[in-house]
């Protein structure tokens, strides 16, 4: 049983290697915006990468079988109310809009919690820009198509 | 902890405009499954916000107090604002009051005009988005923040230009203010980059005390950039043509947010960077640069609408006009300039946005917004009919509308300049002022004569009234319009005085944000205020009683003469049937339907001037490449200019 374009071997062991690190590579750029260069909007770029590293390995059927695409529509706008709101408990502490306070006797201040909602926003909204981008490309079906002829032939 | 109302007033702003944010994301991520929930939720957002931005009148308006309000605490350290704020004075506030009303009428509207289209999420999340940004442009205190806010508004602009793409000419109309609207963006963008370059600041006060003193050809290089830049946000010569390629195909909801709400961005850019950042409107040259902009855009696109043959488009060129007007009087320098050009703003977005609601209602009943095919409405929308009279009397400043009102105000900036400076240009001025009107009211005439009145296409026949939901808005917008025509000294007093003085203030908007003394240090004079004084008396009350007693005074004389029609009786016929084949001038056919076209109605004047308006007809030539090519040029021409002249 034929489901996918066979990829090239070797483009598919890399991008099963490559994958778990662009993720983690992500989320530590992500995690640690606050107190390093980078930030949320990098590191969620980074891990929306990670959409072409499957595409490449599997080809526009992994790509398809592997994401919601309205799922990640609907984390994008919820990481966008949650930036709102953490910016808005400042206003409701007495204290001014977007304000970076410290949750009382812990290393955590608001501005890890932004860099996670803007990461977490840039990688949903990426990955929907780059599923949108790579199913114009639709290479499977012009792929199939053609084996149909020439089956047929 | 006791709740310190006083003090919490300080963040209504940053929640109104989160507030808008927040229900453009709330509604994307619930609104897929019911319209009623998506309803329910922009609904509220828009009223919070409504109701924020109202509840600072008594504080800002009345008192006098300056909101300056620090993202994050981050206050300025040794005279330098390293943070980013929101600076609401009296003028910020009129322009967010102008924008909270306009965007609350046309959600409201939306709900009932909207009803038939698909993906409304999407129309919603963008409506909103537009909202705010629009709304924290006018609250800003920060310059590149007014430039993020410039970009939103651009792109959801844009994107809700094409919304209906099924529309001839949306695509078409959408890239056209993608590309020429980002041309604009850019230029704001260079203008703050070389501002930031020189300044090492982006707060609005720290560089409005820190630049008069200041002598570089940069900062003369930045103004242009960024007069060009705030100017093709308004729409003003030689960007006009996007507007009319944008509203001609918009729902009517964004025509009303384009052409009420976006415009009066730029025209709030340019009165900060006039009055505020650079306070160069002293300078004869400054003051030609922006009166001359606004007198072209005025008359060249009055004479544009007179070719139109699409009702909204006619209206888009209408749009850019009165802007002429508002930008025209604020070049003045004046206070009773600024007045003038703060009312017309004002009256602008309710009368405009009335007009295209009713655009709005003509098609959403009848599919057509062609002058030429549309006619004898008024028997079938009676109710639309009227709202549409009271807005063209509005926009044409019949007494005792609110656009009398305030043209009157122009007139009289107008004239008080002349007769002060005695220079010709503004004899010429409010010359081109009385005429543009008289034009408007010739246009608007053309336009009630093809739509509601003469002969109803029989393709309409069965054209009902809109609905009640889609009527409301445009009462309230119609109630808008009478009131301050009724009551103009009640608006100057509570509304117009103060955003004028707080306009002309530059020292106090530096001192409330940096700290006070801030602007003598860099020896700026403290302001002294100016009277606003009118050389005119007008009284709306008396003439309204006047209009009353003429009309009862007409109803009772047509109303005596009985109910027979009066017919022409032809001499030739003794029958008392009247057989056409008798009369004289039609040799026995029955008459055929004929619409007088709209375009027919002022045959002889647009014969008079046909070569103007021939040259003007292949100058919109509607090619993209052309119109950037325009607003480049504009962009060189001003560069050239302020190098030359400021």
């Amino acid at each position: 049983m034929k489901t996918y374009k066979k990829t090239h071997p070797i483009s598919r062991c890399a991008s099963d290697l490559f994958l778990p690190l662009a993720c983690v590579f992500g989320c530590y750029v992500v995690l640690h915006g606050s107190t390093s260069p980078g930030g949320g909007f990098q590191g969620g770029v980074l891990v929306a990468s990670a959409i072409l590293l499957v595409y490449l390995g599997y080809g526009g059927w992994g790509v398809k079988h592997s994401f919601n695409e309205h799922m990640l529509h609907s984390s994008e706008t919820v990481a966008e109310i949650m930036y709102v709101v953490i910016a808005l408990v400042g206003v409701f502490t007495g204290l001014n809009f977007c304000v970076n306070f410290v949750f009382a006797g812990q290393q955590v201040d608001t501005s890890i919690l932004m860099n996670d909602a803007v990461g977490y926003h840039v990688m949903a909204g990426i990955t929907c820009l780059l599923i949108m981008m790579l199913s114009v490309l639709e290479d499977d079906k012009d792929e199939s198509s053609q084996e149909k002829g020439d089956d047929a032939a | 902890m006791t709740f310190d109302f006083s003090n919490f007033i300080n963040n209504f702003p940053i929640l109104a405009i989160m507030s808008l944010f927040l229900g453009a994301f709330v509604s994307s991520l619930v609104g897929r499954r019911s319209a009623k929930v998506r309803n329910t939720v922009v609904f509220l957002s828009m009223l919070i916000s409504l109701v924020l931005i109202l509840a600072l009148i008594k504080p800002v308006l009345l008192e006098g107090k300056i909101i300056n309000y620090w993202l994050g605490n981050w206050e300025p350290v040794n005279g330098w604002a390293f943070g980013n704020s929101l600076e609401v004075d009296a003028l910020s506030l009129f322009f967010a009051l102008i924008v909270v009303v306009a965007v609350f009428v046309s959600g409201v509207y939306s709900f009932f005009y909207m009803s038939h289209d698909d993906s409304l999420v999407n129309y919603y999340t963008l409506f909103l988005m537009l909202s705010g940004s629009v709304l924290g442009l006018v609250l800003s205190g920060d310059l590149f923040n007014m430039f993020v806010m410039i970009e939103i508004m651009t792109f959801t602009a844009v994107a809700l230009t094409a919304f209906r793409n099924h529309y001839e000419g949306a695509l078409e109309g959408a890239f056209k203010y993608l590309v020429v609207g980002s041309l604009g963006s850019t230029s704001v963008l260079i203008g703050i980059a070389l501002i930031y370059s020189q300044m090492h600041t982006l707060n609005l006060a720290q560089i409005a005390a820190m630049l008069p003193g200041y002598d570089s050809p940069v900062i003369l290089i930045a103004f242009a950039f960024l007069f060009v830049g705030f100017g093709s946000k308004a729409f003003l010569f030689p960007f006009h043509p996007l507007a009319a390629d944008a509203h001609a195909v918009a729902p009517a909801s964004i025509s009303l947010m384009i052409s009420g709400v976006l415009t009066k961005c730029g025209v709030y850019g340019i009165i900060r960077l006039c009055y505020c950042l650079y306070q160069n409107m002293d300078q004869t040259f400054v003051q030609y640069f922006v009166t001359g902009i606004g007198v072209i855009s005025m008359f060249v696109c009055v004479t544009m609408a007179f070719n139109q043959h699409n009702f909204k488009r006619l209206l888009a060129f209408h749009s850019i006009s009165q802007v002429g007007y508002v930008i025209t009087v604020i070049g003045l320098g004046s206070a009773l300039g600024m007045s003038a050009g703060l009312f017309h703003a004002m009256n602008h977005t309710i009368f405009k946005g009335l007009l295209f609601l009713t655009a709005g209602a003509v098609q959403h009943a009848t599919g057509s917004l062609d002058l030429d095919e549309l006619g004898g409405l008024s028997k079938k929308m009676p109710g639309t009919c009227a709202l549409f009279l009271i807005g063209a009397a509005s926009i044409s400043g019949l007494p005792p509308f609110n656009g009398f009102a305030s043209k009157w105000m122009i007139y009289q900036a107008t004239f008080q300049k002349a007769g002060e400076t005695g220079n010709f240009f503004f004899v010429v001025v409010c010359v081109a002022a009385l005429i543009t009107s008289v034009l408007t009211l010739a246009s608007f005439i053309k336009v009630a004569q093809s739509v509601f009145f003469g002969q109803l296409n029989l393709k309409f026949a069965n054209t009902k009234e809109v609905s009640l939901g889609m009527r409301i808005p445009m009462w309230i917008l119609a109630a808008l319009c009478i009131l301050p025509g009724l009551f103009p000294d009640k608006v100057q007093q509570w509304l117009l005085t103060p955003a004028t003085q707080a306009a002309m203030n530059a020292p106090g908007y530096i001192d409330a944000a940096m700290g006070s003394g801030y602007a003598a240090s860099f020896a700026i004079p403290a302001y002294q205020p100016q009277q606003i004084f009118l050389s005119g008396a007008w009284q709306p009350v008396m003439w309204l009683l006047l209009l009353i007693s003429v009309t009862l005074a007409v109803c009772i004389v047509a109303l005596l003469g009985g109910d027979e029609k009066a017919t022409v009786t032809s001499e030739i016929s003794a029958d008392t049937d009247c057989d056409p084949k008798y009369d004289s001038f039609f040799s026995g056919e029955a008459s055929v339907y004929s619409q007088v076209g709209g375009s027919d109605l002022f045959w002889g004047f647009k014969h008079n001037w046909r070569r103007y308006f021939s040259f003007m007809h292949d100058w919109h030539s509607g090619v993209v490449n052309d119109y950037t090519l325009y607003g480049t040029a504009a962009i060189a021409v001003a560069l050239v200019l302020c190098v030359i002249f400021l």
